[in-house]
């Protein structure tokens, strides 16, 4: 078992006070066998109330209401989890799905239509091209190597640049760049994954790397595929391994664009000139508990 | 905040020794903004192996595998939940689906499929005309009440039949009996919003109800449907309440035979005649100390949570 204390601060300074429209926060991590929430405090400046909700994919969201003009938003985030997903690679698939392709049961199929339809159909062709050397038809591959394949070609040939943008790249996009940011490259691995009919998922949450490789700030995405017998497995797509306890999963959605940590406007057509100041920490966590 | 501790335990006794195959389990209850789990245990004999997995709808599910012929299987689940869902009627819908009719966006569309999709689409004919003296095409009414006249109508004019056997009955013959488990008529429940492409889904868990008023053990069952701005809202359909902290879900499924707390058999041709014991507690906890020390129960090693206190707060 590991401890991790999270940190994230994000605020937003507007030049004159603005009335803020109800904002979503998916910030808090998803609590489950592997990862147990110990503490949490939410701190929310202006004053505000929050409706809390399970949104179609399960994640806990929180809807924030703000009850006062501002011309300062600020959202922090302070809280301490537990991680027990130390073999992430101890997991079995189902006989009948260890080689692709195979057929899910049709109860399964049901439940995964919509992690298997295309987030970007007009890619798919440029998809289908760069797909050929890992599997053509009439060939039989271990399902397994067929997605670390793929997830090792990603990482191994493509270029990682931070890319600040609210968004993803298009996964033709990065195909033809050749390079991208972590949301980009997971992206295009869910895509990949797609094109094969493996159903596969965004996750957006937290990396905790005490010797920073990539990535600004330690908020990180990966994406998820699942495999019958082992459930949603993790694939990080811009370190190429597969997701154990440094991963801290907040929000996973079908499409990449839906899981931005704060998402929310002003009211008004005038736009108003702001700047936004973001911090993170992931650190490992050997004090006590609960914070002060 | 209302803190609640689960005592579920399961034994099975086989008249010679069995080779369990694996089993599945989905005992721990669902954790999020509403219910965070204090402390946890979980103790099987025989000799095991666990795997933990987040299955397609996202529930922690434990895959066991068995070292060893047994002539019992013992699984005793005992945890502490604290549990925040404390106004459960404080939701707010998107005004484009206050009313129902509605259309739901497109982006959500593909996601709401597999919760429209009947899981008897046999039973149709007899739900629609059912379904008749709620809402027929032309009307509008407000989508939260239409759900509510449903829920209550099962909820009192059908009458409780504790079952003990697995599986569901189907939605025509509940509607023909006039009667079912909590299971059978959150089954009803799910189909019914379902032809009227209201995506809805199974729950099984916990419920706490200290004056008991129906239900075998304090397991139960009932469904959420989800709706647009407010999410996933639980409705029981049983009681004809809307879900808050009595209920502690533990598995949400698209079908509602598909989230047994204990699933799966043992190897060979020949029956084995055995017997189960079933002893389910749900009780407040008021207590801080660790179960351990309470209970005198100790964890294995694959199930061990620390003992750490919890708190959500905003400010």
């Amino acid at each position: 078992m590991k401890r991790i204390r999270i940190q994230h601060s994000t605020t937003y300074s507007y030049e004159s006070p603005v009335t803020l429209l109800p904002h979503k926060l998916m910030i808090r991590p998803r609590s489950g066998y592997d990862i147990q929430l110990e503490q949490s405090v939410l701190k929310i400046t202006p004053a505000h109330e929050i409706k809390w909700q399970r949104d179609v994919y399960g994640n806990s969201v929180a809807i924030v209401s703000f009850l006062e003009p501002t011309t300062e938003l600020a959202i922090v985030s302070d809280l301490v989890i537990s991680h027990y997903e130390a073999a992430p690679l101890n997991f079995v698939v189902d006989e009948k799905a260890v080689m692709f392709p195979f057929y899910f049961d049709p109860s399964e199929r049901v439940d995964l239509i919509p992690y298997q339809t295309l987030s970007f159909p007009s890619d798919s062709a440029a998809v289908s091209e760069w797909l050929q050397p890992f599997w053509q038809p009439g060939q039989t591959i271990e399902t397994y190597a067929l997605l670390d394949q793929i997830n090792q070609a990603i990482v191994k040939n493509f270029a990682y640049r931070m890319r600040e943008e609210p968004g993803v790249q298009r996964p033709a996009e990065t195909l033809r760049l050749k390079a991208g940011s972590c949301r980009d490259f997971a992206t295009l691995f869910i895509e990949a994954c797609r094109y094969f009919g493996l159903p596969a998922r965004f996750v957006s949450g937290y990396l905790h790397c005490p010797e920073t490789v990539t990535g600004h700030g330690s908020t990180h995405a990966w994406s998820e595929v699942y495999l019958p017998g082992a459930g949603w497995k993790g694939f990080d797509n811009t370190s190429g391994i597969v997701v154990g306890e440094d991963h801290i999963a907040v929000a996973v959605t079908r499409h990449p664009e839906d899981a931005p940590p704060v998402s929310g406007s002003y009211a008004g057509d005038v736009a108003v000139p702001s700047t936004m100041k973001l911090s993170v920490i992931v650190e490992e966590f050997t004090g006590n508990l609960p914070l002060s | 905040m209302k803190r609640i501790r689960i005592h579920h335990s399961t034994t099975y006794t086989y008249e010679s020794p069995v080779t369990l195959l694996p089993h599945k389990l989905m005992i721990r209850p669902r954790a999020g903004y509403d219910i965070h789990i204090e402390q946890y245990s979980l103790n099987i004999t025989p000799a095991h192996t666990t795997k933990w997995q987040r299955d397609i709808n996202g529930n922690s599910v434990a895959m066991v595998s068995f070292l060893e012929p047994t002539k019992e299987l013992a699984i005793v689940s005992d945890l502490v939940i604290g549990h925040y869902d404390s106004a459960p009627l404080d939701f707010r819908v998107d005004e484009k689906a206050v009313m129902y009719p509605f259309s739901f966006d497109p982006s959500e569309r593909i996601d709401a499929t597999p919760f429209q999709t009947p899981s008897f689409p046999s039973d149709s004919a007899r739900v629609a005309r059912w379904l008749d003296r709620f809402w027929k095409p032309g009307d509008t009414i407000e989508t939260y009440e239409l759900l509510n006249r449903i829920n209550q109508t099962i909820a009192k004019k059908f009458s409780y039949r504790m079952r003990e056997e697995p599986g569901v009955q189907r939605p025509a013959a509940t509607l023909k009996l006039k009667g079912g488990s909590c299971r059978d008529f959150a089954t009803l429940f799910i189909e019914a919003c379902r032809y009227l492409g209201l995506p809805a889904r199974f729950v099984s868990g916990y419920l706490h109800c200290p004056e008991t008023v129906q239900g075998h053990g304090h397991t139960h069952a009932w469904s959420e449907v989800f709706l647009p701005g407010a999410g996933w809202l639980g409705f029981d359909n049983t009681s004809g309440n809307i879900v808050g902290h009595d209920h502690i879900a533990v598995a949400v499924t698209r079908h509602p035979e598909d989230a047994p707390p204990i699933s799966g058999c043992y190897d060979g041709d020949v029956f084995v005649p055995s017997v189960m014991k079933l002893s389910v507690v749900v009780e407040e906890y008021s207590s801080t100390d660790p179960l351990s020390e309470t209970s005198g129960f100790l964890s294995t090693p694959d199930s061990i949570e620390p003992v750490a206190p919890l708190e959500s707060s905003s400010a």
